[in-house]
């Protein structure tokens, strides 16, 4: 693959506003792939800790997936763990993303991730740097090019960040640029969740579904800004008390239909009659939580070797997820 | 010329088991060089002298910890592995060797009190009259083309033997679709179902058949699609 760079000065026309907005924009901007996303104007920023815990990568790819199809451009930073996870969310959804690296394109860190790197720009998407080519990743540049991240974007999320991490890091440099930091809630005892809870306890929002943040920056923001602060709060709160109500409305109507639905779509294997009540009474299990498939069998007294089967063929139609270590979860996607 | 009666493992196993406990500790290139053994039978050992051509027909048992603390997925501990360091593990073990294991299973931790009082298993006795029942099945069924079992089905016998209905084919078409299997696990698995349909003592392959068959193919998509 032929790989133009392309440089972007300061003083150039085409360099993005929003950089110029921030402290420290950087000198020159590498590009690689399709610029036109610079421009954009809903870009949202997914970051967090390289190592991360499987809810973790699950949240920014569900996160990432979800904003997607609303045509807002996902901006991480490629590295492992939730900048992976949230990257992959956005391309299977055919949303566009961006990694903006910290290091050059020659040094693509990590290494493992160059398949990545070519994903990202075989579907449109765009890798910025500051770093000239041939610069060596360090991870000390990291914290320096989060300001970039942040730049760009309307508003980021963090989804795991340890202790002092890079992305309380990319939080501090959003917060100070006055863009809404978002984060979601860990359990109080991961130690990667320290991090994103302590910047909840520090003001940022707490969001728990993807919708929480596209009607918060992505619908009316302009409008909201002109009022006064206390007629906003008030409002705001008025609002997502409404909001909430029908939210969750239509939220356990859909699921309930959906299970009717699913099966009856013309791919599925069951029509609508025909739905075995052992569905049902599986999938209404699953909703106390995450089970083993021996605590299933004891539940259902059936078989393993049936479970199995029907299991399968739930997770096929879209209705439950498979785990690591034969656990079943309800798919909430 | 003594060097040359030196079976390796591989053919010493022939008609019978192979275990490999610990899987991913074995050295890459030592899992490799089972690619080929594993699916022509036969294994061919060149030495300076001459090139020997040993038969290999065996059933091949491997076993291992899904990460190297071993508690990745569990509910009750806590695994303290490293996203790299699972996917470096499991990495040993290559998509290619990993197609050609038929059945995977998951297990899962289970709690000591719940093995004393859980509900009475199937016993050994039990299972091994029901194995040898879908054994013969499969023996009489074969008679005439001189092989033993579903495992042995050459392409054109998997086409005559295991013939899925409409409901069957989609699922497994689905199933192709949704979980990201490889297209090498599509006839493993109509032979893996067939097995599961002599176990029931069905003529034809069902639905319930395709899918407890595709069920056992859980790492395949699991550690390796990323």
């Amino acid at each position: 693959m032929k790989i133009e760079i392309i440089e972007i000065k300061k003083e150039d026309k085409n360099y993005p506003l929003e950089l110029l907005k921030i402290k420290k924009p950087p000198e020159k901007l590498y590009a690689i792939g399709n610029i036109g996303l610079l421009y954009k104007q809903k870009i949202f920023g997914i970051v967090g800790s390289r190592n991360c815990s499987e809810y973790g990568r699950k949240v920014a790819y569900t996160f990432a997936s979800e904003l997607s199809k609303d045509d807002i451009t996902i901006v991480s930073g490629m590295a492992i763990g939730i900048d992976t996870s949230a990257h992959i969310g956005a391309i299977d959804k055919k949303g566009k993303t961006i990694a903006v690296l910290g290091g050059g394109f020659n040094k693509i860190y990590p290494e493992s991730n160059e398949w990545l790197f070519h994903k990202i720009l075989s579907l449109e998407g765009l890798v910025i740097s500051e770093y000239a080519p041939n610069v060596d990743a360090n991870t000390r540049n990291f914290p320096e090019r989060n300001r970039i991240i942040s730049g760009l974007s309307n508003g980021i999320l963090v989804v795991e960040a340890e202790y002092r991490s890079g992305s309380t890091i990319t939080a501090n440099f959003a917060n100070s640029q006055n863009k809404k930091v978002y984060a979601i809630p860990s359990n109080i005892y991961s130690s990667q969740g320290i991090g994103t809870n302590a910047l909840i306890r520090k003001g940022a929002i707490l969001v728990t579904e993807p919708s929480d943040i596209k009607n918060d920056i992505f619908k009316n923001t302009n409008s909201r800004r002109k009022k006064s602060k206390i007629k906003n709060n008030e409002e705001n709160f008025e609002n997502s008390f409404n909001q909430n109500d029908n939210l969750n409305l239509n939220n356990k109507d859909l699921s309930e239909l959906n299970l009717i639905n699913n099966f009856s779509l013309d791919n599925q294997i069951y029509s609508n009659q025909e739905i075995p009540k052992e569905y049902l009474e599986i999938y209404g299990l699953l909703k106390g939580g995450v089970m083993y498939i021996n605590e299933i069998a004891s539940k259902t007294k059936k078989s393993i070797s049936e479970l199995n089967s029907i299991l399968t063929i739930m997770e096929i139609e879209g209705y439950i997820k498979r785990l690591a270590s034969n656990q079943f979860e309800i798919n909430k996607i | 010329m003594e060097e040359y009666q030196n079976h390796g493992e591989i053919s010493l196993a022939h008609y019978g088991v192979l275990f490999l406990d610990e899987l991913p500790e074995f050295e890459k290139s030592t899992l490799e060089v089972l690619r080929g053994p594993l699916e022509d039978k036969i294994v061919t050992i060149a030495r300076v002298n001459a090139s020997l051509t040993y038969p290999c027909n065996f059933m091949f048992v491997a076993s291992m910890n899904p990460c190297p603390c071993g508690f990745y997925g569990s509910k009750e501990r806590k695994c303290n592995c490293t996203p790299q360091a699972i996917s470096r593990y499991m990495g040993k073990i290559s998509g290619p060797i990993l197609d050609r294991i038929d059945i995977q299973v998951e297990v899962t931790p289970v709690k000591y009190q719940k093995l004393e009082k859980n509900v009475k298993p199937e016993s050994s006795e039990e299972i091994k009259k029901r194995v040898n029942k879908a054994r013969k099945i499969q023996q009489n069924r074969y008679s005439k083309y001189g092989i033993f079992s579903n495992s042995e089905l050459t392409p054109n016998l998997v086409e005559e033997y295991c013939k899925l209905d409409d409901k069957s084919k989609k699922l497994l078409q689905n199933a192709f679709e949704t979980l990201g299997l490889t297209a090498r696990a599509y006839e493993r698995i109509r032979k893996v179902a067939r097995t599961i349909a002599d176990l029931d003592e069905k003529e034809n392959i069902e639905v319930k058949h395709i899918a407890e068959a595709i069920s056992y193919r859980s790492l395949d998509r699991k550690y390796w699609n990323n």
